[in-house]
């Protein structure tokens, strides 16, 4: 009996050794990889467009990520007998058992795009949409048929997934599970965790787990017969997305944002669209052009650092819902959420900054949505210098800082509906300003964050204090 | 069918417009039928004037025709208010059984014949070209000595209509719709639209 167990324990050591070591050498082929691949993929945050009432392609494909190609990775020539062996389903899935991509990826969430005939001299490259929980896959120069959903494969664990996903259904009724190449189980059985909304007669049962959730392909043919596919597939989340191809197939790697970078924020210009917010006395400003620009302006300045990853919710006229706006702060786990908005009241006469942050504060140790809401109503104070309203606690009722599981914060500039804030609003000099002042605070943020230290508080009490405003009014 | 944007989010004047759009080959859509949010600032000095800047922020906005109201009370013995800040009169807030008491108290002792006043509501419509038109109608009548009715709402019960002897709160749909000031500028309004329909 105990030698069994000596002998059991010996096993588990041994593979704990090779796993290990295995896990060391995909680690350092990834921080390589991410080096090459980082400045590419900074540049597609531009990716967005105008919509009205949903989200609609860009007319302008920004590549960012070029595959890479197998001979690349390093550890191609190793003999395959050393390692473990891949799980089943990327048997089914990639059929390419003895890929050195297969190796690096198999405990990775990866869509995998199979290549068939005529996808020899294909190029593929990736758009992200992060406020839409999108993903554009546009595989060029291919010489044969265009590539079908069915060709679209999702592994997670040791499920996989192939073809359109059902539209889940609201409420749970037993229903027959659709056959076809677009209901493709999952070779194991499903998790013992049910969503408790789904009822596991629910078609779409198998496919909670999926990360795929719509899939939308369209293809054009290029003037030498070659045929350019566009896959818009909408995920669960939002990644940070890479692309990898062998002989057989392209994979693309959902990687955990936090994984790959160390500091993000979430900046959100509010309003867009056909949602204007606020218009100013005879229609000269639109709030959702103010808010937008000044988050540009921010833009140029986080622009300089390469220490923070920040998403933007929109950098064009369109509006994204507030679930969205919100959702992508959560998705990528957000240091910050910073949205900027100009505030409007009936009462003409009310003016100055305020800052809003939900009552529940996301009580974090050290730095929370009111600390947060502090330090950039101090920077405000600081740089444009309006008059102090103070941080204000919404009750849970402003969704788009609600639902954040992060520090999240709203700024209301100043009122467009004083006209005295209006035309220091219209000033491009004071938009600059309260440009330079919500990077402050971020920075100010991040070193707070960094510290750990508990902030004291009652710096409050001071401010509100200003009776007189910088710009002698 | 053409789409008109009415820039309101008051349902009961929607159904208003709606019937009397009806059978024309305009579809009248509320913003939010539109999924278009906005919240104007208008301080016009005059009816028509506010009627145009909502009805402009509209079209600017969605591309599309966009009409707006702006409608009060006028009382010639004080001066013209609550007029253009009908809504806001003593504030957004205050009841309008403040409002009409204030109102009351302060044209106490005054005879009848002082005590004219009038419904206003001015209608605009802007075109996506940036053509617009507006057009008012009015309602006379005279404050009455205390309030009566229940069938209206905001200034209705102390607004006396000499040609039924009742206050606009005590006349039935049927009768109010006669008069409407609402209906008459939008009657207008219609006009001007066909009108420039014809052109297209």
């Amino acid at each position: 009996m105990l030698r069994r167990a000596v002998q059991a324990s010996f096993v588990l050591l041994c593979l704990c050794i090779l796993f290990s070591a295995y896990i060391h050498r995909v680690m350092a082929a990834d921080a390589a990889f991410l080096k090459l691949i980082l400045p590419i993929l900074s540049v597609s945050e531009a990716g967005e467009w105008e919509d009205a009432a949903g989200p609609v392609p860009p007319d302008i494909a920004l590549p960012v990520a070029t595959p890479i190609p197998v001979e690349d990775l390093a550890q191609q020539d190793e003999p395959a007998s050393d390692l473990p062996p891949l799980p089943a389903v990327w048997k089914n899935v990639a059929g390419a058992e003895s890929s050195a991509v297969v190796r690096q990826l198999q405990d990775v969430r990866v869509i995998v795009l199979e290549k068939r005939e005529g996808y020899g001299g294909s190029t593929a490259f990736l758009e992200e949409l992060p406020t839409t929980r999108q993903l554009r896959v546009t595989v060029g120069g291919i010489m044969g048929d265009a590539l079908s959903d069915g060709q679209v494969k999702r592994i997670a664990g040791d499920a996989y997934y192939c073809g359109t996903p059902p539209t889940p259904t609201p409420t749970a009724t037993p229903s027959p599970i659709p056959t076809g190449k677009t209901q493709m189980a999952p070779t194991s059985p499903a998790s013992p965790t049910p969503v408790p909304t789904l009822s596991p007669s629910d078609p779409y049962y198998v496919w909670r787990n999926d990360v795929v959730k719509a899939i939308e392909t369209t293809a054009e043919m290029a003037e030498d017969g070659s045929m350019t596919q566009t896959l818009l597939l909408t995920l669960d989340k939002t990644y940070v997305y890479q692309l990898y191809e062998d002989e057989w197939n392209y994979y693309i790697a959902l990687i955990r944002p936090k994984d790959v970078y160390e500091k993000i924020i979430v900046v959100d210009a509010g309003h867009g669209g056909l949602d204007a917010g606020t218009i100013s006395q005879g229609g000269a400003y639109l709030e959702k052009n103010m808010n937008l620009d000044m988050v540009l302006r921010l833009k140029e300045l986080l622009d300089e650092q390469d220490q923070i990853k920040v998403y933007y919710t929109r950098t064009t006229d369109w509006k994204p819902s507030l679930r969205q706006r919100i959702n992508l702060a959560n998705d990528v786990e957000a240091d910050f959420f910073l949205s900027v908005h100009c505030n409007a009241n009936e009462t003409r006469a009310l003016h100055g900054t305020e800052v809003l942050y939900d009552s529940r504060q996301n009580a974090f140790s050290g730095m929370n949505s009111r600390r947060f809401a502090q330090i950039l109503l101090e920077e405000m104070d600081e740089h444009l210098g309006l008059y102090n309203r103070g941080i204000v606690a919404r009750e849970q009722n402003l969704t788009v800082i609600k639902y954040a599981e992060v520090p999240a914060a709203l700024v209301e500039v100043a009122f467009m509906s004083n006209a005295s804030d209006l035309e220091i609003l219209s000033r491009e000099e004071a938009r600059a300003q309260v440009a330079q002042g919500l990077f402050d605070a971020i920075m100010r943020g991040y070193e707070e964050l960094g510290s750990g230290a508990e902030q004291e508080e009652g710096t409050e009490e001071a401010m509100g204090q200003r009776k007189e405003d910088r710009w002698g009014r | 069918m053409r789409k008109i944007i009415f820039a309101t989010g008051n349902e009961g004047k929607m159904r208003e417009i709606r019937e009397i759009f009806k059978g024309t080959p305009y579809e009248v859509l509320s913003m939010k039928e539109a999924g278009i949010s906005a919240d104007i600032v208008e301080d016009g000095t005059s009816f028509e004037e506010n009627a145009l800047i909502k009805a402009r922020a509209v079209a600017k906005l969605s591309g599309e025709i966009a009409m707006a109201d702006d409608s009060g009370l006028v009382v010639d013995f004080l001066g013209g208010a609550p007029g253009i800040y009908s809504a806001r009169f003593l504030g957004e807030d205050t009841s309008y059984e403040i409002k009409n008491q204030y109102i009351l108290d302060q044209l106490k002792g005054v005879l009848p014949s002082g005590r004219t006043a009038r419904f206003v509501c001015a209608i605009a419509v802007v075109f996506p070209d940036g053509e617009s038109g507006v057009r008012v109608a009015t309602v006379e009548g005279r404050i009455a000595d205390a309030p009566a009715g229940d069938n209206g709402f905001g200034y209705d019960p102390i607004f006396y209509v000499p040609e039924f002897g009742l206050t606009t709160a005590q006349l039935s749909m049927e009768q109010k719709n006669k008069i409407s000031h609402r209906a008459k500028a939008l009657e207008a309004v219609k006009r001007e639209v066909l009108c420039a329909g014809t052109d297209v």
